[in-house]
């Protein structure tokens, strides 16, 4: 009997198998010359953890289609949210980023990257959108570009107001990825984008100093190298001394001696492609697209719109982040502050990719 | 579909990414590789024991002895302000001074800072006591060079001293670096190849604050290789005290083996000095002192030898055609020499070769000087190792000067006139000499015609030094034993100029001489060898401006006397 093609295992192996390398990976980047100095991150991320699962296995109960109720609240949550952590949110690395909910610290933004998927999803599978050709091909400009990007560009605002340049991006992808994935005519998109770049140097302007140095430093490391160029090139050495096989688990010399900044949160590519070499690295690459290549088969299979353009969504999120975040730690892309998602450090994080591969395993059930 | 096309677009992203991993991790990885470690990696050099230099007794002359010095280790530095309190207190010094050489000499975080060196044995032991008390300070044993005579041998053994930037540039090749102590003199420099050694050190691991994390490996360092000298400190010593308050030099060496057994220079100074950094004005002292005490008068002063010259005139008149010993002139206390005369110092009357050399007849020597001509005179002073480098093994000498016709005409662009050939021919003018070319002329008419290199190493790491094959000076054996036995008349006959020499059982040979100075006391000189039946040493004596020969004369009485009452001689 051949087997049959069940992406939601694929999914869930390849899941698994991040989830692990994650967890060895932290645990090494938590030691510096050999003494557990962040514990406590690593026991947290442990915990964060099998609550993800936890919320993982109920949202792959949860029928997909009653996620639609809950986007109105949702996205009120959520901007409220944002709003609240700009007026009172802690200051962790110069940036408001967090809220504090009775001892836990929450970071919206995360919320907000799936719920703007939720918005969008819905907002296109909607009847008023998708008229008789049951796609938003034939949908009008305002329909189809002006209402959805509104309602990307308000906690898109909020999230580049902390200052957090890099989830604005992604909001900004997600927009167009879902967009371009339901089918939305091919010369609005390209509008818009003439549009933005023709704002870019308007958004220049608005930059905070340490944004546009990071931005230039990507341009020539060599620029700042003892300041922000230290990071990059010091990822870069990571990475490129693991070579072919990698120093050995807990052996990375740029890792454990602290000469990479963030080496549990942005830049733990570096610590993994650092120990475990091109082969680690690759591998790891290949996990990430075989898991992004499953939920895209996923949404391909799915049973209606609604539910294709939320695994969609989930996709371009996590295709989003690997690509970027390895990227950065390579010096191929500016350092924009994403996280791997599944494999770096953060609980928020965590949780919510968590949740919204429950979901999305819960359309798999439902073809 | 545009899922398919979205499909295209993450594998054309992931596969960009993976290209970069390859040319990050594969293709360029050893260049990150070796980035990595020299961001991780450091060594601290540890200093090796450099080797002693003996005199040819096995008498000690250059050592190591052991020094106290309280060092600050930065990564382990608790509390600044009190640690420096507490320790200025116990060194007795002020706080700022502490702070101050600290600041100073911080380099990185694992390297101990000197904060002072060479403290008593006592307070060593009282800052190790209350090392717990001061986190971050240690009590080092460190290996300090030690001149056991000072001044005595200063000039021949040189000093240590850090690198300078000539030195640098000049040996980085042979392993070098910044920072090392190398010799900057004498033996020291000459040798210090083999006297250094080499350097140890520990590879150690740090991170991104420079702190050390752990050792990864170490390798001791090597002993500098012994050095066995050809002085005699026991001579030496005798020459040195001899000197008293002149300025000037001794030089005594085996005529066979041109081994050098006193190398003296007047005034000297403490090498100690240039160990001991502390003691800078002292230092200044040397460096502006109108006595110059660093510069070697035996190899780098280039003086008119006077009457001692005389020996190169006779020998190049024995060669010239139609001399004979024989034939007398008569001394009238002065000599026409074109239109103008030529003084003598005395009146001798008719003058043989003996009774010219005897008494030092000038007027003698001025037909010597005709008989042989400049040219005769330069090409036999030439022979005899004037106007070049002796080669001795110091890192400075001077070559002196002879003059010749050409050279007159060419850079002076005057005529050679027959005054020039008088005053050749009596060892003024426009000769230069240094006192070790004169010792080493004297060698050579002693054993027989061979210009023997001078040296003062004798062996290194217990293997003898190889002797350098010696030119032949172009004088056969009746003439050289002419000149010898003219030489013993100064000494032996009362009216010779060097007759407070003739010391019972040495038989001594000599020629003095006296260089004028204008408006300034004369140089004194005298050179000889002994004893005149089998010579072994040659001497020379110089006195800078010691007013006559008279007095080299009674400071190598007495230093010969002493050493043949002691039994040095043998």
């Amino acid at each position: 009997m051949a087997m049959r093609y069940r992406p939601h295992l694929v999914l869930l192996v390849a899941l698994g198998l991040i989830l692990a390398a994650g967890l060895l990976c932290l645990y090494s980047s938590c030691h510096q010359k050999g003494d557990f100095i962040r514990q406590d991150a690593f026991v947290k991320q442990a915990l964060w953890l099998g609550i993800g699962l936890c919320g993982m296995f109920l949202m792959s109960h949860l029928d997909y289609r009653r996620l639609n109720f809950f986007m109105a609240p949702l996205y009120l949550v959520a901007l409220v949210s944002l709003v609240f952590v700009l007026v009172s949110g802690r200051i962790i690395m110069g940036a408001q980023r967090w809220l504090t909910l009775g001892g836990v610290s929450l970071q919206p933004s995360e919320l907000g990257k799936y719920v703007l998927v939720l918005v969008l999803a819905g907002h296109y599978s909607s009847k008023a959108v998708l008229g008789v050709h049951a796609d938003a091909h034939s949908a009008g400009f305002i329909k189809a570009c002006a209402v959805p990007l509104g309602l990307t560009l308000l906690p898109t605002l909020l999230v580049m107001a902390q200052p957090d340049l890099g989830t604005a991006i992604v909001y900004f992808f997600i927009f167009f990825s879902c967009a371009f994935l339901a089918q939305v005519r091919l010369r609005y998109l390209a509008g818009l984008t003439a549009a933005g770049l023709a704002g870019l140097p308007v958004f220049w302007h608005f930059l905070k100093g340490y944004q546009r140095l990071r931005l230039l430093v990507f341009l020539d490391p060599g620029s700042d190298p003892l300041g922000a160029g230290y990071t990059v090139i010091q990822s870069k050495i990571a990475v490129g001394s693991g070579r072919l096989l990698g120093k050995g688990f807990m052996s990375g010399t740029q890792g454990q001696l602290n000469f990479l900044a963030e080496r549990h949160t942005d830049f733990i590519f570096s610590v993994w492609a650092e120990e475990w070499g091109l082969l680690g690295s690759l591998a790891l690459l290949v996990l990430y697209g075989v898991l992004i290549f499953a939920i895209l088969r996923i949404a391909e299979t799915a049973k209606d719109m609604y539910g294709r353009l939320l695994a969609c969504g989930v996709a371009a999120v996590l295709f989003f982040h690997a690509a970027v975040n390895v990227m950065m730690n390579m010096g191929m892309c500016p350092v924009v502050g994403l996280p791997l998602s599944l494999f770096s450090y953060g609980g928020s994080s965590l949780v919510f990719n968590l949740l919204a591969l429950g979901v999305v395993l819960n359309i798999a059930k439902q073809k | 579909m545009r899922l398919g096309t979205y499909r295209i677009l993450v594998l054309l992203t992931f596969a960009a990414v993976a290209l970069g991993l390859v040319m990050i991790q594969g293709v360029r990885g050893p260049r990150y590789q070796d980035l990595s470690r020299r961001n991780a990696v450091r060594l601290i050099p540890q200093e090796p024991y450099r080797g002693r230099i003996y005199d040819r007794h096995g008498r000690l002359m250059a050592d190591n002895v052991l020094s106290f010095d309280v060092v600050i280790i930065p990564q382990e530095l608790g509390d600044r302000e009190e640690t420096f309190a507490h320790l200025a207190a116990l060194l007795g010094m002020t706080a700022e001074k502490v702070a101050y050489a600290y600041k100073k000499g911080y380099l990185n975080p694992f390297t101990p800072v000197p904060i002072a060196s060479g403290i008593d044995k006592e307070k060593a032991i009282i800052v190790a006591e209350q090392e717990l008390d001061l986190p971050g300070v240690a009590v080092h044993l460190n290996a300090k060079r030690f001149y056991p005579s000072g001044e005595v041998t200063a000039h021949v053994l040189g000093y240590i001293s850090e690198i300078d930037r000539e030195r640098i540039t000049r040996l980085k090749s042979y392993g070098y670096d910044l920072k090392d102590k190398v010799g900057m003199s004498g033996l020291e420099e000459t040798l210090d190849i083999f006297l250094r050694g080499e350097k140890g050190g520990e590879q150690i691991e740090v991170d991104s604050l420079g702190r050390k994390v752990r050792l990864i490996g170490y390798r001791p360092s090597a002993f500098g290789s012994d050095v066995t000298a050809t002085l005699d400190l026991e001579l030496q010593q005798l020459a040195y005290a001899a000197m008293r308050g002149y300025a000037g030099a001794f030089v005594v060496m085996d005529v066979k083996t041109g081994e050098v057994l006193v190398l003296c220079s007047k005034p000297s100074y403490d090498p100690g000095v240039f160990i001991d950094r502390s003691q800078t004005k002292r230092l200044n002292e040397y460096l502006t002192s109108a006595g110059a005490p660093l510069m070697n008068r035996a190899t780098c002063a280039a003086i008119a030898p006077g009457s001692v010259f005389k020996v190169v005139t006779a020998a190049a008149a024995l060669r010239a055609r139609g001399f004979s010993s024989s034939m007398t002139y008569v001394c009238r206390g002065r000599l026409r020499v074109g239109d103008r005369y030529f003084q003598c110092w005395s009146t001798h009357g008719p003058q043989d070769f003996f009774q010219g050399v005897a008494h030092s007849c000038d007027v003698y020597f001025y037909h010597l000087g005709f008989r042989a001509n400049p040219d005769g005179m330069a090409r036999t002073a030439h022979e005899f190792g004037f106007g070049e480098k002796t080669g001795i093994d110091l890192p400075q000498e001077v070559a002196g000067f002879i003059p010749s016709r050409v050279w007159k005409n060419l850079a002076r662009l005057e005529n050679w006139y027959d005054g020039d050939t008088a005053n050749f021919a009596i060892g003024q003018g426009f000769v230069q000499v240094t006192p070790l070319q004169l010792a080493r002329m004297m060698a050579a008419v002693a054993n027989g015609g061979l210009l023997v290199s001078p040296r003062l190493t004798k062996a290194i790491a217990g293997e003898a030094v190889v002797e350098r094959p010696a030119k032949r000076v172009h004088l056969d054996k009746e003439q050289l034993a002419m000149i010898r036995k003219a030489l013993r008349y100064p000494v032996s006959l009362s009216s010779g100029t060097a007759h407070n020499l003739d010391i019972e059982g040495l038989g001594i040979c000599a020629k003095t001489g006296t260089a004028q100075v204008t408006g300034m006391p004369a140089h004194g000189w005298v050179a000889g060898f002994f004893p005149e039946d089998e010579p072994r040493y040659a001497f020379c004596v110089f006195l800078e401006h010691g007013g006559s020969s008279h007095a080299a004369c009674e400071v190598a009485r007495e230093v010969l006397e002493e050493a043949k009452k002691r039994g040095i001689w043998r």
